[in-house]
């Protein structure tokens, strides 16, 4: 992790099998930031639910970049599988009861800003949230 | 750490099966598995208490939504009791809460 005069930060987590852990070095990584206790349990879920496309349907490895700002947070989630290719993905609730559909759904009623870009590369979705 | 399970029966004779941890894609199968030992003994009703989960993602509203399709086709009744804000403003926003009954236990009910 680097940490520059500014306060800003950067680090990188692997995406493997376990979650939790993930969740809680992030939790460690975000605890000098802003945010408020709701909007930092949100920010979590939205990361897990990144994490969890990346887990089923890339079937490759999956990294985390997570960015420490002033007065915003962002985390990438990258997969080199480039499944995740509908910028407009997750715009429409799931119907009721539905058992599929929530993952981008709650990524975006989550956070402030979520961008889905694709490439050869791979794909990346890029989540916001502003501190308060 | 995997999601750990209490288990216990109430006042009323309802199952009440107690996870602690998160309820995340490592939980599913555990928990699904709980409560379909839980559902082959045919209580009456069965009762997920969420006291102890501080996280539910979409792999968990699934499960719920699962648990409760199973107990229904058997004729048994399935709710989720003390629901923390944030989880249920997670079920809220996932209708998950359109679904499956959300209820208060008594405290003396512990």
């Amino acid at each position: 992790m680097a940490d520059d005069a500014h306060g800003e930060a950067v680090t990188s987590l692997p995406i493997g099998g376990n979650l939790s852990e993930l969740r809680e070095r992030t939790r460690d990584f975000l605890t000098p930031a802003k945010l408020g206790e709701r909007q930092e349990a949100n920010f979590i879920l939205a990361i897990s639910e990144a994490a969890n496309n990346v887990l089923d349907h890339a079937r490759t490895p999956g990294v985390l970049v997570l960015r420490r700002y002033a007065d915003r947070v962002v985390a990438e989630i990258s997969d080199e599988a480039g499944t995740l290719t509908d910028p407009r993905a997750g715009m429409t609730a799931p119907e009721v009861g539905s058992r599929r559909g929530y993952g981008l759904w709650l990524m975006r009623q989550m956070c402030d800003e979520v961008e889905i870009t694709s490439g050869p590369a791979g794909s990346t979705v890029r989540l916001v949230m502003r501190c308060d | 750490m995997g999601i750990r399970l209490d288990r216990q029966t109430d006042r009323e004779g309802a199952r009440v099966l107690i996870p602690i941890g998160d309820l995340d894609r490592d939980a599913v199968e555990p928990l699904s598995a709980a409560v379909g030992e839980e559902l082959a003994g045919r209580p009456a009703r069965l009762v997920i208490r969420m006291t102890h989960v501080p996280f539910c993602d979409s792999s968990g509203i699934v499960m719920l939504l699962d648990a409760h399709a199973d107990a229904t086709g058997r004729g048994i009744w399935l709710a989720l009791a003390d629901v923390g804000e944030h989880l249920r403003g997670l079920f809220r926003l996932s209708a998950l809460d359109r679904v499956v009954p959300i209820i208060e236990e008594p405290p003396h009910g512990r």
